[in-house]
C-alpha cells in the first residue's frame, strides 16, 4: 500500500510529537467545555502547520494533498481536540479571496490570535430552516460559510459571538460542539465573491472531507492496532484469546478494510486538482465514515467489557470516529453526491 | 482510476480502446463464460501479437513491462468492452514461477509458449483429501533413474479439460516431514496414463476438472528447483506474484454489469438501489486504489500484503454481484443474457460463478489465517 516518503514522515511524526498526549487533552476539555485551552494550538501556529498547504509566495510550505494525508492520519491518531485538520484546509482560500477581511483573517489564524473555520450546507437538516452546521465550533472565533453559484456566489464571515444568542454551540460527543444557523446575511460580512472564489471555496470543502477521510483511517488504524495488541495479551482459557480462530478472522478482516480504506483516500489525494477531485473526495469520506465506524464497533466488542469503559482511549477513539463521521458530510450525503455526479448512468 | 491520467496515459487509453473496438470480434463481447479453446486462443493470440498479453511480465521475458496505470488502463478497457475471459494460469503463476526457479531449458521451452498462447496450463495442486491442508497431498512422484513415475488424483482443476500441461506438487518422500518431501513438477497432459474428466459446476459450465495420474512416467528435468524441495517454491514465490490474484479485473467486469444496469432502468432506478449503485462505485475505486498502490510499494521494493488485497478483490466482485442481482429485479434468476435498449445484460452468471472466487488461490479463511498469522501476529494455536 502506498506509506508516506521518508519526509513526509518525518513531518507527520514532528506533528505528533508536538500534539503529544491528544487523548488526554480532548478527555480535559470535555471536562471544561464549552472552554477550550489554547496554549497547545498556540505552539501548533508558532511552527506554521496551519499554513501547510498555503503556496510558498504566501508564506506557506507549499505541501501537496498527500503530505497532508500523512500529517492528518498521524494527527488525528493523537485524539488532540485542537482543529488542525479544518484549519489547514480554509487557509488557501482565505488566501484567494483578495479582500482585505480575507487577508486579516488568514494573518489572525496563522498567528493563532483567532480562527476561521467553514460551515458547510446541512443536506439533511434536523430541524427544518437550519442550513448551515459548523463543527469545533467552540473553537471557532469566525465561521465562514456560503452562498450562491456562479458569478452570485459569496462568501461571508460571521463572528461567532453574533451567532450565540440564536444559535448556542451545542455539545458533541467527542467533547468539541457544534453551531446550526440558518441562512440569512444579517450581520454577515462579504470577503470574496464570483466565480475564482466558488472555485477555491468547492477546493476547500474537499480538502476538509478528504483531511476528515484521513483522519478517520488514522485512528481507525489506532484503535486496531490497540485490539490487536490486546488480543495478544488478553488471557483466557490459559491462553490469549488472540489464538482464536474465531477471533483472529475478525481481526484479519478489520485489517482489510483499513487497507481499503486507506488506499482510497491516498488515491483521492492523488486526484485533488483534476476533475475527479469531488467524486474522489465524496468517496473518501463516504468510505471512511463506514469503514472507521464498524471498525470501532468492532474493537469495542474485541476488547470485551474494558472497550466499554471510558477509562480507556478506545472509548476517545470511537466517539471522535462518530463526530468525525457526521461532519463534512455523511456518507449518505457524499452518496448522494457521487450519485448527482455519475448520473444514474454511471460514468465512462 | 480516481487519479488523473499523463497525457501519454490518456494515449495509452486511446489506442487500447480503439484497438479493442476495432479488432475484438463482436461474437467475443459480452460472454459471461470463457470461450471455447479455439475461439479463446484466437483472441489471446492477437493480444499477444499486439504486445499486451502480459503487460506485468517483465520486458526481458517478453512481457510488456507496464507500469501499473497502463495494467489498470487495460484491465479498464477489456472490463468496458466485455472481452472474454482467457486463461491466466500460465501467464499469472507458472510464467512468474519458471522466471524464477526454471532452468534455462524450461524457461526457454515454456515461457515462449505461455505468451505466444501455443500451450494452456492448469495448476495441480488440490487432491480430493488436500485443499485447504495443502501439504496433506497424496499424489506420488515414484524417482525411477532419470524419471519421476506419477500416480495419484488432481481435482478442481481450473481449465484442466483444455489444458496442455499441468503444473502440479506431487509426494516424492515419504520419510521426511510432510513438507519437505513434496515436488513441483511440470507434467504434458497429453503424456499416456492421464484421465480427465470434466465436472460441472454450480453455474453449470465445465469450469474445472479432475485429474488421474497411473503411472505417468515423465522425465526427472521436469522437476523445477530440487526433488523434494517443492513447497519452497510454492511459499518463497514472492508476494508480487500473487498480487495478481488480487487485480481489479473481475470487479471492473461485474460493475460494467451493474452500470448497464442502471443505464437501462435510467429514470426509474429508485433512491435506494442508486444508493448501492454508488456503494458499487466505490468498492471498486478502493479495490483498484490498493491493487495500484500495491504495484508502486512492490516496484519501489516495499512488502505488499496479497492476501488482504485477494480478499478485497474477491469480495468486492461479489459484493458488487449482490448489487447487481437486486438492481435486476424480477430477471435476476434469468438463465441467459439479453440484449435491452442496446446494452448486454447478463442476469445470472457472474452471480453464478463468482462464488468460487473467494475458494480458489488459497479460501478466503486461509488468507485470514495467514494476515493474521503473518501481518498481525497474533499468537498460533486454538485453530481447529
Amino acid at each position: 500500500m502506498m506509506q508516506p516518503t521518508a519526509d513526509q514522515t518525518l513531518m507527520r511524526d514532528n506533528a505528533i510529537r508536538l500534539l503529544g498526549d491528544g487523548a488526554a487533552r480532548t478527555r480535559a476539555a470535555t471536562a471544561e467545555w464549552p472552554a477550550i485551552d489554547r496554549s497547545i494550538w498556540l505552539e501548533v501556529c508558532r511552527a506554521g502547520w496551519p499554513a501547510l498547504l498555503l503556496s510558498e509566495e504566501r508564506g506557506g510550505w507549499g505541501a501537496s494533498a498527500i503530505d497532508m494525508i500523512a500529517v492528518l492520519e498521524g494527527t488525528f491518531s493523537t485524539l488532540a481536540p485542537e482543529p488542525l485538520g479544518p484549519a489547514l484546509s480554509i487557509t488557501p482560500l482565505l488566501a484567494r479571496c483578495g479582500t482585505k477581511a480575507a487577508d486579516e483573517l488568514l494573518t489572525r489564524l496563522l498567528r493563532g490570535e483567532a480562527l476561521a473555520l467553514m460551515a458547510g450546507a446541512d443536506p439533511f437538516p434536523i430541524s427544518p430552516g437550519l442550513d448551515y452546521v459548523a463543527f469545533e465550533a467552540n473553537w471557532a472565533d469566525t465561521i465562514i460559510c456560503a452562498s450562491g453559484a456562479g458569478s452570485d456566489f459569496r462568501l461571508w464571515a460571521i463572528p461567532s459571538e453574533g451567532l450565540d444568542v440564536h444559535s448556542p454551540v451545542r455539545r458533541t460527543i467527542d467533547g468539541g460542539a457544534q453551531r446550526v444557523f440558518p441562512g440569512s446575511d444579517a450581520g454577515w460580512q462579504e470577503i470574496g465573491r464570483g466565480v475564482d472564489v466558488e472555485m477555491a471555496y468547492e477546493h476547500a470543502v474537499n480538502l476538509q472531507r478528504l483531511g476528515a477521510a484521513a483522519g478517520l483511517m488514522g485512528i481507525a488504524q489506532r484503535a486496531l492496532d490497540m485490539t490487536i495488541d490486546y488480543l495478544k495479551v488478553r488471557q483466557q482459557f490459559g491462553q490469549p484469546i488472540g489464538a482464536f480462530q474465531a477471533l483472529q478472522h475478525r481481526a484479519a478482516s478489520l485489517h482489510v478494510a483499513c487497507v481499503a480504506g486507506r488506499a482510497l483516500v491516498y488515491e483521492a489525494g492523488l486526484s485533488m486538482g483534476s476533475a475527479r477531485e469531488r467524486v474522489a473526495c465524496a468517496m473518501a469520506k463516504a468510505r471512511s465514515s463506514t469503514t472507521a465506524r464498524d471498525v470501532l464497533k468492532e474493537c469495542v466488542q474485541l476488547h470485551g467489557a474494558i472497550g466499554f469503559s471510558d477509562e480507556y482511549d478506545l472509548a476517545v477513539c470511537f466517539r471522535k470516529v462518530m463526530t468525525l463521521a457526521s461532519a463534512y458530510g455523511t456518507a449518505e450525503a457524499c452518496a448522494a453526491i457521487i450519485a448527482r455526479e455519475i448520473g444514474g448512468a454511471g460514468r465512462d | 482510476m480516481l487519479r488523473p491520467e499523463t497525457a501519454d496515459e490518456k494515449a495509452f487509453r486511446r489506442d487500447v480502446r480503439a484497438w479493442y473496438e476495432a479488432e475484438l470480434p463482436h461474437e467475443l463481447r459480452d460472454l459471461t463464460f470463457r470461450p471455447e479453446p479455439p475461439a479463446a486462443m484466437a483472441w489471446y493470440r492477437r493480444l499477444a501479437a499486439r504486445g499486451w498479453i502480459a503487460p506485468h511480465w517483465p520486458k526481458a521475458f517478453g512481457g510488456m513491462g507496464a507500469s501499473p496505470v497502463q495494467q489498470v488502463i487495460l484491465l479498464e478497457e477489456a472490463a468496458r468492452i466485455g472481452a472474454p475471459e482467457l486463461p491466466t494460469q500460465g501467464l499469472n503463476q507458472i510464467g512468474p514461477i519458471l522466471q524464477r526457479f526454471g532452468t534455462p531449458a524450461q524457461k526457454a521451452r515454456h515461457l515462449p509458449a505461455i505468451l505466444n498462447g501455443e500451450v494452456i496450463w492448469s495448476q495441480g495442486y488440490s487432491e480430493p483429501g488436500a485443499g485447504s491442508d495443502l501439504a496433506g497431498l497424496r499424489t506420488r512422484g515414484r524417482i525411477e533413474g532419470d524419471e519421476v513415475v506419477v500416480s495419484g488424483h488432481k481435482i478442481w482443476t481450473t481449465w484442466g479439460h483444455n489444458a496442455d500441461w499441468i503444473y502440479a506438487l506431487v509426494r516424492t518422500n515419504d520419510a521426511v516431514p510432510r513438507r519437505q518431501g513434496i515436488s513441483f513438477i511440470l507434467i504434458d497432459l497429453h503424456s499416456p496414463g492421464i484421465t480427465r474428466r470434466p465436472i460441472r459446476t454450480l453455474a453449470d459450465e465445465y469450469e474445472f476438472c479432475e485429474v488421474f495420474f497411473d503411472d505417468v512416467r515423465l522425465p526427472l528435468d521436469q522437476v523445477v528447483g530440487s526433488v523434494d524441495k517443492g513447497w519452497q517454491i510454492v511459499t518463497a514465490l514472492l508476494d508480487e506474484e500473487r498480487i495478481q490474484l488480487g487485480s481489479p479485473s473481475h470487479s471492473l467486469r461485474a460493475l460494467e454489469r451493474v452500470r448497464r444496469l442502471a443505464r437501462v432502468l435510467g429514470e426509474d432506478l429508485d433512491t435506494q438501489l442508486r444508493a448501492r449503485l454508488v456503494e458499487a462505485e466505490i468498492a471498486v475505486a478502493a479495490l483498484t486504489a490498493a491493487f495500484l498502490q500495491t504495484l508502486e510499494a512492490v516496484e519501489l521494493g516495499r512488502a505488499s500484503d496479497p492476501s488482504s488485497l485477494k480478499i478485497l478483490s474477491t469480495e468486492t466482485t461479489q459484493l458488487v454481484l449482490d448489487i447487481g442481482q437486486e438492481l435486476c429485479g424480477s430477471a435476476a434468476a434469468l438463465k441467459t443474457p439479453e440484449r435491452v435498449a442496446g446494452s448486454v445484460i447478463d442476469f445470472s452468471e457472474l452471480y453464478l460463478q463468482s462464488r468460487r472466487l473467494s475458494i480458489y488461490g488459497g479460501t478466503n479463511e486461509i488468507q485470514r489465517g495467514l494476515i493474521s498469522d503473518r501481518v498481525l501476529k497474533l499468537p498460533r494455536g486454538g485453530k481447529s
